[in-house]
């Protein structure tokens, strides 16, 4: 390995640097016993310094590790993506309350961990790196689930999330096995020339369906989801803030790569259309009837995986950069509804539907920023959540599976309903008279109004955004 | 070093730091980013720069020549004593407004197309309103509001005018019009630069709204919007005929008003349509001294205007008041300020040694050389006018003529004595020096200001002038009164229109009251009681009926979560096998 | 700084202010314009008649109309603006 090979790897050294920093401050900590606290405040401040090592490094290209490791702009795009992602998550985490302080190190340790692995799988363009890259960034999340406070649930979350990955990364394996024993390599370069169809190659696809059943279970689509709702409920706000959104990234830019080996009318496909139809249904029927926030923004995720899905569906170069695009609007919306929960439930319980009323008179800012992020993940203009939607739904007409675009526009009929309820109990319901509501937390309508003002923007402005994603997907899709 | 720094983003900038900082340390900010556009100004280099791209089109917003480069000049030097003149302002909001309003300026100055020049003539009409409104009184809200609609009809003409070009000739590009080939657009786009300008009849909003500004605001607004439309005028229309006779229409317009106005800052805005009435008339005669005269007042002007507005902001801010007939007697106590209004007022009147003589004259001389006798001589006349109204009249009633009447002044602070200072040094030291402002200029100067016959006649004139006052000064007693303007016409058309937008709808409005209430209101009560019945019984029972059933699939979907981790995993394999057997083997 | 306001009373500046004009108008006997851009410019004292002819024609045309239509009272607009409102509460 050059030298130069050093200026790929930027994005990556950042997230090692801040990895090696925290794990110094682990041991510093354990060594003096005493509670010399230096804190975690300065991992936001770092995690920004990424983003804009990443923003630098977006146009480098290249390979190493004999080629199964691949710099293109692809996995720039999510390296930033999940570069601003950590930042965001951190900064909402770092006066975390279910953590004690002893431990809040080596929780963030655990998160820039897994984001490091997030990052590793951006440019994983090889099966076996691509598996390890996954399990590296699903081990550190498992640890961190169970920690809230002396809570049962975060415990019993914990469990399944593990029990359940660990069974859906098994198939993906047992399907890894079947690719390399049909098609004889693990590269996706060469496994883009072979042929995917049912009749010529079945082993193979039915290896690639198991594979992807692994990122289907970090996307949380439907039937793969049943973890969603349980551990974003049990775990801690702030945990659910990083898992709800950041393994998404991952998983979809696996997604995109893989897609890229298919073309639209063959099976794998077909299953795709199917699961995302289901899920986005699925999705939407039972978040109607939540009445935990958290546990609405799990089912709307499983929803939202089914959207992603239809743009993966589409198999063509929009289609792809629509998905890769949409993965990282839903990643602000995310943030931002889970900034708001963040923000005001101060002793880490979980907020239910009631805990919102008269919050447009308690705190203003934190209501509107809350509206703008149910009306981004509805998808009403002038949200980017609207502009994500569009991209996907028109890259994916007219490519055989019109019936999709239908089922997902009724999808987001039926999403308005509880969406919108959240921006109900917010501003009509008045809060009741003998409750003590506590107050927010400080400072936090200014950067929740940066997440605000960013989803307006990229609602009026994508173009900058969504070409570079676009060049991203024509790389590997021509 | 030929970078170039645009000073609209030094301004900007600030803005964005003082808005964001407590006031106290935020005020430092203003005049040091007035020092560095100064700087920034004086190492520019003619050429083009800061392209961008916006909405589609390319822009140029860096279009730097002599003609550019002198006006940007003087409006650095005057953003600097005008934010030290600002510094004990304690409102961020005003800091914050002037810095708009600068980069505005600014922006315009070095605009070499349309659309760029549209975007910052609107930064400057939205951020000089709220220079108005800060005074925080209602005259002013009033004020402000006039002055705020008359400015958007100005900005929408020159918007209409630039959007009617772009379709005929396809470019946005900011050039000299001929004056021969002038199309409508070109007509409409004057109109829009003649509001900025106070071209009469457009200019009532001046007089009506620089006397309710702020103390502090008054100062920069007598600067940037009249001399930003004086620049645009002479990038796009020198030459225009009209103009000329309009520009001198203006500096007898102005000084006629000045004569018998009784608030001070009033007098000085009439006054600003006299001079820049000057600069107009050199913009229409078009030849290169009066081009050259045109600039050179315009920089002189913003320098004794300046001066002039400070100090009798100054004397509103101690005494309180502004009007003639309340001030007086008040040389004793301030004679610092009587002291700098004088040298603004000599070089307001061209005066030799400072800066108006070695401006104004060649303007005049320029108009006579190119054979416009009568401009000359209406232009010799307002110079009467002016040492008359402005020279003589203001200071003599404001600071003698009465007995001191004893009232209150407030504490006058360091920062505008050492603001006024700077500016009357600076019309001296220009009067005494005149190659300083020469050398800025756009074409090769062949003036020679100080020739024995030069400054006689100019002694003569004002000399002689003051005799006349003194004849007069019974007659030329200032009296509480509002004059007359052609705001009269303004809010005349304003009222018609309102009553013509009544009258017919009140009509209408009646005769289907009476319609309604006789004829319908029996039928739409049946026709009602249909509805409901209709609504309710069929229509809601479907929505409604429709919405619970969804509603209570998903309370089913969601009884699919049971919390075991077994039924999870085995659900999940089921499904997933279902599905994938079907596809697959179908 | 009392003998310089014994010198400089309202009687002597009168004086002080007579003589220096004069003294303007004779020193315009000898310097001319050199290429004088109207006929009248010529004469010597041209300028002085213009400026304070000027003067005083100003200040009596302007105070004219002043005096006749252009002067109203100070609260002109106010009042109008009072009538409007109120014709407009008697047409509701």
């Amino acid at each position: 390995m050059k030298f130069d090979d050093i200026s790929l790897l930027l994005p990556e050294l950042v997230q090692i640097l801040i990895i090696l920093g925290l794990f110094v401050q682990t041991l510093m900590k354990s060594e003096t016993g005493a509670t010399t606290d230096i804190g975690v405040r300065w991992v936001p401040w770092a995690a920004a310094v990424g983003i804009i090592v990443s923003a630098y490094s977006l146009k480098t290209s290249g390979s190493l590790f004999w080629d199964a490791y691949q710099m293109d702009g692809l996995s720039q795009f999510f390296k930033m993506a999940v570069a601003l992602g950590f930042t965001i998550a951190t900064l909402n985490a770092v006066n975390t309350p279910t953590v004690k302080n002893e431990q809040r190190t080596d929780y963030f340790l655990f998160f820039a961990l897994s984001s490091l692995g997030l990052m590793l799988l951006a440019s994983s363009v090889e099966l076996i790196t691509i598996y390890i890259s996954l399990e590296i960034a699903s081990y550190s999340l498992y640890a961190i689930i169970p920690l809230r406070g002396n809570d049962p649930r975060a415990a019993e979350a914990g469990i399944k999330y593990i029990l359940f990955g660990a069974a859906a990364t098994a198939i993906a394996l047992f399907g890894l096995s079947y690719i390399l024993a049909s098609q004889n390599t693990t590269y996706l370069h060469i496994l883009a020339t072979k042929s995917w169809s049912w009749s010529a190659a079945p082993m193979a696809v039915v290896g690639l369906t198991l594979f992807m059943v692994g990122f289907f279970f970090k996307l949380a689509l439907f039937p793969f989801h049943f973890w969603c709702p349980d551990v974003y409920d049990g775990t801690s706000n702030e945990t659910a803030a990083f898992a709800a959104t950041l393994p998404k990234l991952g998983a979809v830019v696996i997604l995109i790569r893989l897609v890229a080996l298919l073309k639209p009318e063959i099976e794998i496909v077909s299953i795709m259309a199917v699961l995302s139809a289901a899920s986005m249904t699925f999705g939407n029927l039972a978040a109607l009837a939540q009445k935990d926030v958290k546990r609405i923004l799990g089912y709307s995720s499983v929803a939202h995986a089914g959207y992603v899905l239809v743009g993966l569906v589409a198999a063509s170069a929009a289609g792809l950069s629509a998905a890769g695009f949409y993965s990282l609007i839903y990643l602000l919306m995310n943030l931002t509804c889970f900034w708001v929960i963040c923000s005001l439930s101060r002793d880490g319980k979980n907020l239910l539907l009631d805990d919102l009323n008269g919050l447009y008179q308690r705190a203003p800012y934190l209501a509107f920023i809350l509206a703008v992020g149910a009306f981004a993940l509805v998808g009403l203009p002038p949200t980017a959540g609207f502009i994500g939607k569009l991209f996907l739904l028109t890259a994916a007409w007219n490519r055989g599976y019109n019936w999709l675009i239908i089922i997902a526009a009724l999808n987001t009929a039926i999403s308005i309903y509880y969406y919108l309820n959240i921006v109900r109990h917010a501003y009509t319901h008045e809060a009741e008279e003998n409750i003590q509501f506590e107050e927010p937390r400080r400072y936090s309508s200014i950067w929740g109004g940066v997440l605000a003002a960013s989803l307006l923007v990229l609602g009026v402005m994508p173009e900058p955004v969504f070409r570079w994603m676009e060049a991203a997907a024509r790389q590997i899709i021509p | 070093m030929t970078a170039f720094i645009h000073p609209s983003l030094l301004f900007a900038f600030c803005a964005l730091i003082v808005i964001f900082l407590p006031v106290k340390i935020g005020r430092w900010f203003p005049p040091i980013a007035a020092a560095l556009a100064v700087f920034s100004v004086f190492k520019m280099a003619p050429g083009s720069y800061a392209t961008f791209h916006y909405l589609g089109m390319t822009l140029k917003a860096g279009r730097v020549d002599a003609l550019s480069m002198v006006f940007a000049n003087v409006f650095a030097i005057q953003a600097l004593i005008g934010f030290i003149f600002a510094f004990h302002i304690e409102d961020r909001a005003q800091h914050v407004a002037a810095l708009m309003y600068i980069t505005g300026a600014f922006g315009s100055v070095f605009a070499a197309d349309y659309p760029t020049l549209f975007i910052f003539w609107e930064m400057m009409s939205v951020s000089s309103t709220f220079l108005i409104w800060l005074r925080r009184v209602p005259a002013s809200t009033k004020a402000g509001l006039r002055y705020f609609l008359f400015h958007t009809l100005g900005g929408l003409m020159l918007l209409g005018g630039l959007l009617l070009r772009y379709k005929a000739t396809g470019s946005w590009a900011f050039d000299p019009v001929a004056p021969d080939s002038a199309k409508i657009y070109d007509y409409l786009v004057m109109l829009g630069f003649c509001v900025n300008a106070a071209v009469i009849p457009l200019h009532a909003w001046l007089p009506d709204a620089y006397p309710e500004a702020t103390v502090t605001g008054a100062v920069f607004m007598s600067a940037f919007t009249t001399k930003t439309a004086v620049y645009v005028l002479l990038r796009g229309f020198t030459g225009f005929e009209v103009l000329g006779v309009m520009g001198t229409l203006m500096a007898l317009y102005g000084v006629f008003y000045a004569t018998i106005e009784n608030d001070t800052r009033r007098i000085l805005a009439y006054h600003i349509v006299s001079q820049v009435g000057y600069m107009v008339a050199g913009v229409g005669i078009g030849t290169a001294m009066t081009v050259d005269g045109a600039c050179a007042h315009a920089y002189a002007h913003i320098l004794y205007k300046g001066l002039l507005f400070m100090s009798t902001g100054t004397l509103l801010y101690a005494a309180g008041t502004s009007k003639l007939t309340e001030l007086g007697g008040l040389f004793k106590r301030l004679p610092m300020v009587f002291f700098w209004y004088m040298i603004a007022a000599v070089s307001i009147s061209g005066l030799p040694l400072f800066s108006g003589f070695v401006s104004k004259t060649m303007t005049i001389t320029g108009a006579a050389e190119a054979h416009h006798v009568w401009l000359a001589i209406g232009m010799e006349i307002a110079a009467v006018g002016t040492f008359l109204s402005v020279g003589i009249k203001l200071p003599y009633f404001a600071f003698f003529f009465k007995e001191d009447s004893g009232r209150e002044l407030t504490p006058i602070p360091w920062n505008m004595y050492v603001a006024m200072a700077a500016s009357g040094v600076l019309c001296f030291i220009i009067g005494i020096y005149p190659n300083l402002l020469y050398s800025l200029l756009p074409h090769a100067v062949e003036y020679e200001p100080y020739t024995a016959w030069h400054v006689l006649q100019s002694l003569l004139l004002l000399g002689f002038t003051g005799l006349g006052f003194y004849i007069m000064r019974n007659r030329l007693k200032p009296e509480a009164k509002l004059n007359l303007d052609f705001d009269y016409f303004y809010r005349l058309v304003g009222r018609i229109v309102l009553a013509v937008a009544r009258k017919p709808i009140e009509v209408i409005d009646s005769w289907w009251s009476e319609f309604y209430r006789v004829g319908g209101l029996k039928g739409l009560l049946k026709i009602a009681a249909g509805s409901a019945w209709f609504d309710k019984a069929a229509i809601d029972g479907v929505v409604d009926g429709s919405a619970y059933s969804v509603q209570r699939l998903g309370r089913v979907a969601a009884l699919t979560q049971s919390g075991r981790l077994q039924q999870y995993l085995s659900t999940a394999l089921v499904i997933a096998l279902t599905i994938f057997a079907l596809v697959w083997f179908l | 700084m009392s003998f310089l306001k014994q010198i400089f009373t309202a009687s002597f500046l009168k004086k002080a202010m007579y003589v220096s004009l004069l003294v303007l108008v004779v020193l315009n006997l000898f310097i001319r314009p050199h290429e004088p851009h109207f006929n009248a410019e010529r004469f010597p004292g041209f300028w002085a008649l213009f400026g304070a002819g000027g003067a005083i024609l100003l200040a009596f045309i302007a105070k004219w109309c002043a005096h006749t239509f252009l002067g109203k009272d100070v609260d002109f607009y106010l009042r109008k603006e009072k009538q409007n409102s109120a014709s407009l509460k008697e047409a509701k």
